[in-house]
């Protein structure tokens, strides 16, 4: 029972964007909100239509019904020639294309998709549909398992575990994408409340259907000797997903959603920490999720040298935790606390963050709720108060910016790099300001440059003039004077770290944002893209009914590994 | 093209930023812009009309000083209406020439508290009224010549539009995407290469 109170921590400590590339999925990430919805709500998952070939090419649809309403993926699988399948948002085929449709879609809602969806970009939804998403089959995995099945044998279970996926998406677009659904729209409906829960229900069901799919491609090649894959092996395939500096800017460009998240999140620990007692119970559950972390840094691989070294500096955090828990008595008073301090004095970045994570979940009943306070209005643009007085901006500044201010903006690798817009894909990319014609369309990503050059021109207007007279003046600082608005009401709104830096890593924009997702096994594949891992080890729609909807996300020993 | 508001909103932030506006004053615009069409009014047309007066004048000269006057010949709504919100409002000013006064309306609806007096925007052939709730346009929704009125007073709406998604003909959104298409800086090989990371390979 919490009964002392412990300050959050710090946006200062928290919003860095190397403790930032260290988050951990936790039980306030947006796919376990969407699974414990579907559990106590009851949703019911049907497959009205499978109409996939012997080559593997057609239509299936999934749908999830909730006690209101029904919605349905519209997946088409394609055969797709190898040379065309890439990763990369410049590619323009993939082995399969999906839309989530709101409701149940009509044989005209279906063909309408069929002329759109394969097109991914280059096509229209419409009101009615909610995302828009496509995926690529590991060529690693998807032809040996389907060859497995088929000859009556189930995969490696090494390989699975391995790679650990059979398809991966690399994009899911919502939010009044290519013409579908605004969020405004659909933000009323209690179970899309949450942020990006049509997202995370979309690659839910895409995961079913690309189970379905390589069952059924091994019932075609060997219909006398096929078998479906066993259970528990089943649930160790999640979805794969890459992403690309495209995701990078949102982090940036919704500091009240943001806010939210983090906030969300900091109050979660807080409340933990603030545990005088721990039970027994609880106890024994953070030392079993300790060994369960440990079985899922050993299945997670990367090949990039950054992350090579973070696994490393994990595998060596894990090991001073064991030694660590086997001596501490966590019985005793304020043990969550103490341990988080032990933590932060001794544990990389990577280990402090996920003992974070891990000491929410035996905590459900104080953390769980904190989920219904992570979506953010952002419809309109944050009202400038044009009567605060220069000295306020000015103090707001020094406050939420010192770490910007401190910064030598006349050292080029201050602004080394320049976010920016290309012509070819309208996609964001992150350029060498000094090596590249970029500087012109630089994007307005880099607000601690921006609040730095505001709190400059602020230095010679009087304290007792207003912020309205200022930007008059100064219409170049009415993006910075906003976010200052923001940020007195959302500390953790800002990345307070310098985005443009010659050493800065997308990566690190990349994981904070994936793993409020809830993703796992983060693969970067260089410094501006990464792989993860979606609902693996998730129970399947059929499943739901007897797991517990919070389980899965680290492996129990046995399985798998 | 039927868009919804999120792409519509987003194409015209790219447009303002393409015609120079800074980017606060775009977060402003493409807001103001969405609003308007949500209650029923053409707003791609009034963006571009606007745009195509207001391309090559720097920002600092559309903004009004303390007594609304500013630098260039003509007045941008965009400016004035941020500079009304900034100030929490105003009780009846006479504006010179500002093109397209109808996209004043969106920042007062901002600023109309719950229950308070809302605003009525005439110009020459046409006025808007504004509410807590809304906004509606009698007569032209164009300004042409004459003084621009804004006045705090009651207002009524006798029926307030509702859309939630924008129908643009392809000659507007052809337009609207010309001033947005400024702000891409063009491809090169090794910004494709870099820019959005090469790396290990991605298809495996």
């Amino acid at each position: 029972m919490a009964t002392a109170t412990i300050d959050r921590r710090s946006p200062d400590v928290v919003m860095r964007l190397d403790r930032m590339g260290s988050f951990h999925q936790s039980r306030l990430s947006f796919m376990r909100t969407l699974l414990r919805r579907m559990k106590r709500e009851a949703w019911t998952f049907e497959r009205p239509r499978f109409d996939i070939d012997d080559q593997g090419v057609g239509v299936a649809l999934y749908s999830a019904t909730t006690p209101d309403r029904t919605y349905t993926l519209v997946a088409f699988a394609h055969d797709l020639p190898p040379e065309m399948r890439s990763d990369r948002v410049i590619a323009t085929a993939w082995d399969a294309t999906f839309a989530l449709h709101d409701g149940v879609p009509t044989e005209a809602d279906i063909e309408r998709l069929r002329a759109n969806v394969p097109l991914q970009e280059a096509g229209r939804v419409s009101a009615t549909e909610l995302t828009l998403s496509r995926a690529n089959r590991s060529v690693r995995l998807f032809s040996t398992v389907v060859d497995s099945l088929a000859a009556g044998q189930q995969p490696n279970a090494e390989l699975v575990e391995s790679v650990g996926y059979l398809m991966r998406t690399t994009a899911v677009y919502g939010s009044g994408k290519f013409g579908a659904a605004d969020r405004a729209s659909i933000e009323d409906r209690p179970e899309l409340l949450a942020p990006f829960q049509a997202e995370m229900l979309t690659v839910f069901l895409i995961r079913t259907f690309v189970m379905d799919l390589v069952e059924h491609m091994a019932r075609v090649a060997s219909p006398d000797t096929a078998v479906a894959l066993e259970p528990s092996l089943r649930r160790r395939f999640g979805v794969g997903n890459s992403t690309g500096l495209g995701m990078a800017p949102f982090l940036i460009t919704h500091p009240r959603l943001i806010n939210n998240w983090i906030a969300a999140r900091e109050e979660a620990l807080a409340r933990v920490r603030a545990v005088e007692l721990a039970t027994e119970a609880e106890v024994e559950q953070f030392r079993d999720f300790v060994r369960r972390a440990r079985l899922t840094v050993d299945s997670w691989h990367s090949e990039h040298e950054i992350q090579q070294q973070k696994l490393a500096m994990l595998d060596a955090d894990l090991d001073l935790i064991d030694r660590h828990l086997e001596a501490a008595d966590l019985a005793q008073p304020n043990a969550w606390d103490t341990l988080v301090r032990w933590a932060h004095e001794t544990l990389s970045l990577e280990g402090q963050e996920l003992i974070v994570s891990l000491l929410l979940e035996p905590y459900g009943h104080l953390v769980d709720e904190l989920a219904d306070h992570m979506h953010a209005d952002e419809s309109s643009p944050a009202r400038i108060d044009g009567s605060m007085p220069i000295a306020d901006a000015k103090a707001t500044l020094e406050s939420a910016y010192g770490w910007a201010l401190a910064i030598d903006w006349d050292a080029q690798r201050s602004d080394a790099r320049a976010w920016y817009v290309s012509e070819e894909k309208l996609e964001p990319r992150l350029g060498e300001r000094y090596e590249e014609p970029i500087g012109d369309y630089e994007q307005p990503l880099q607000p601690g440059r921006d609040a730095s050059r505001m709190y400059s021109d602020l230095a010679a207007w009087g304290d007792d003039r207003t912020l309205a007279e200022f930007l008059r003046a100064h219409p170049e600082h009415r993006y910075s004077a906003r976010r200052l608005m923001v940020i007195g009401e959302s500390p953790y709104g800002e990345i307070r770290d310098n985005t443009i830096d010659a050493e800065m890593l997308p990566i690190d924009l990349l994981r904070a944002k994936l793993s409020f997702f809830g993703a796992t096994h983060f693969d970067p594949r260089s410094d501006r893209w990464v792989r993860i891992n979606m609902f693996r080890g998730a129970p399947f729609p059929h499943e739901l009914v007897d797991t517990d909807p919070d389980a899965w996300t680290y492996p129990t020993a046995g399985v798998g590994a | 093209m039927n868009l919804s508001l999120g792409e519509f909103r987003a194409l015209v932030a790219k447009a303002f930023r393409g015609a120079g506006y800074s980017w606060g004053l775009t977060e402003d615009a493409s807001f103001a812009a969405m609003r308007l069409a949500q209650y029923g009014v053409d707003a791609g047309a009034v963006v571009v009309r606007l745009l195509e007066v207001t391309e090559e004048l720097p920002t600092a000269d559309l903004m009004p000083d303390p007594d609304w006057h500013c630098a260039a010949d003509v007045m941008c709504p965009i400016c004035v209406g941020a500079s009304i919100a900034d100030a929490g409002g105003c009780t009846e000013l006479v504006l010179d020439r500002v093109v397209e006064p109808v996209l004043i309306a969106p920042f007062l609806v901002e600023v109309i508290e719950a229950d308070a007096e809302g605003y009525v925007i005439e110009w020459d052939g046409g006025r808007c009224d504004v509410t807590h709730d809304g906004l509606a346009v009698t007569g032209s929704p164009t300004w042409a010549s004459g003084p621009i009125r804004v006045t705090r007073q009651a207002a009524t709406l006798s029926e307030l539009a509702h859309a939630t998604r924008v129908e643009l003909d392809e000659a507007t959104k052809a337009a609207i995407e010309t001033f947005a298409h400024r702000t891409y800086a063009p491809a090169t090989e090794a910004s494709r290469l870099a820019g959005a990371g090469a790396g290990l390979s991605d298809n495996d």
